[in-house]
């Protein structure tokens, strides 16, 4: 059986069409936090997008970024896993984490690093809110001093998502100026 | 009486550039691929959204596209990408292909709750002095085991884009809870 759609948009049908893509919330630090938290998700939307543009307190080196989501509260407990494709500007590489309490992505930039350098990263999450799959997300991050990064993340929970929350490395705080967004992603 | 304004009656928003242009989520005994067809001429770029999985009896499927019905061999593809295992690969896809084959999204050997994601952009596809490029962001994430992936893919061919079809390259069908989202961007 093969499916296939003919496209009658709406704009056509004498309808506005809604917005599609649209920002749900946005967080921008005017002082250090150990985490950005979105609570309280509508499931009108088909999938989430969080953008971040992060640096971090830390002053000795980079520090990864982190991911944790949940319904009704953040799941802290060992139920993420992640694979991920890495490059540095002298290698590629690969590596995995399992079972682990977050998913991580590199990288966020040091407190040391050039003023005004924040990653870049992109968190799609795609039908966020079913119950019947585990969630899985994909993570395009840039860190401007060391890595570019395509990561995919695992949530083994097959509830929908309506809390996400990025946190810096446990030891540093997020900077002042780190900005986060989520859009939510309506379909037809 | 007062003349309510879009936002304000509650019914339909802005219009917005970035727009849905149609959904389908697969249903029981799953489908062979997913076609969209009569996609208007006003958007500039398209991007595919999906949760999916084949019934391929491996962990790996390959998503493949391809244009207008086009079943020739017309289509060319390269992929880098990671399985957690401390190495990247890279390569040369199937070249010439039936269709773009990018790397790499869930098959049915992974838990029954783990779908592969991917995010897909097709650009300028009303130029006609063009041929088709793509790219993609694609991968699943099993505890353990996964692929995160980046893929490019090639139509030789200068048509404008009247249709996608989205299938496995390997396996038969897309599962039951597969997702496949279409969204147009409009330019300026």
């Amino acid at each position: 059986m093969e499916a296939i759609l003919t496209i009658r948009p709406l704009r056509n049908t004498e309808r506005i069409m809604p917005i599609t893509y649209e920002p749900i919330a946005t967080t921008t630090l005017g002082s250090t936090a150990a985490d950005i938290t979105f609570t309280g998700i509508s499931q009108s939307y088909t999938d989430l997008v969080v953008v971040v543009s992060a640096r971090s307190t830390n002053a000795s080196a980079e520090v990864a970024g982190f991911l944790r989501v949940g319904n009704g509260s953040i799941d802290t407990g060992s139920n993420y896993s992640s694979t991920r494709l890495l490059g540095t500007g002298a290698a590629a590489s690969s590596a995995r984490a399992t079972s682990v309490t977050r998913v991580a992505w590199d990288a966020i930039p040091a407190n040391t690093s050039a003023s005004g350098t924040f990653c870049a990263t992109i968190i799609s999450i795609n039908n966020y809110s079913n119950t019947t799959t585990y969630k899985t997300f994909l993570i395009r991050s840039n860190e401007p001093n060391n890595y570019v990064e395509a990561t995919v993340g695992l949530w083994r929970n097959t509830a929908a998502i309506n809390q996400v929350r990025i946190l810096g490395d446990g030891a540093a705080d997020l900077a002042i100026g780190t900005v986060i967004t989520l859009y939510g992603i309506k379909a037809a | 009486m007062p003349i309510l304004g879009i936002i304000a009656s509650s019914i339909f928003g802005d219009v917005g550039d970035f727009e849905s242009i149609a959904t389908v989520s697969v249903g029981s005994g799953g489908v062979s691929s997913v076609s969209f067809t009569s996609i208007p001429g006003t958007y500039s770029h398209l991007q595919i959204r999906i949760l999916g999985k084949s019934n391929r009896a491996d962990a790996n499927e390959t998503i493949g596209i391809q244009f207008n019905s086009d079943t020739g061999n017309n289509y060319g593809s390269h992929g880098i990408w990671g399985d957690g295992g401390g190495s990247a690969s890279a390569a040369q896809l199937n070249y010439p292909a039936s269709a773009i084959t990018l790397p790499w999204i869930a098959g049915d050997s992974n838990g029954g709750s783990v779908f592969g994601v991917s995010v897909i952009d097709i650009l300028d596809i009303q130029n006609t002095n063009k041929y088709t490029t793509v790219r993609g962001l694609t991968g699943y994430d099993n505890n353990g085991s996964g692929q995160s992936a980046l893929g490019s893919g090639l139509w030789s061919n200068t048509a404008a884009i009247t249709s996608v079809t989205v299938k496995p390259f390997n396996g038969t069908l897309w599962k039951q809870y597969s997702q496949f989202a279409l969204y147009g961007i409009r330019s300026a």
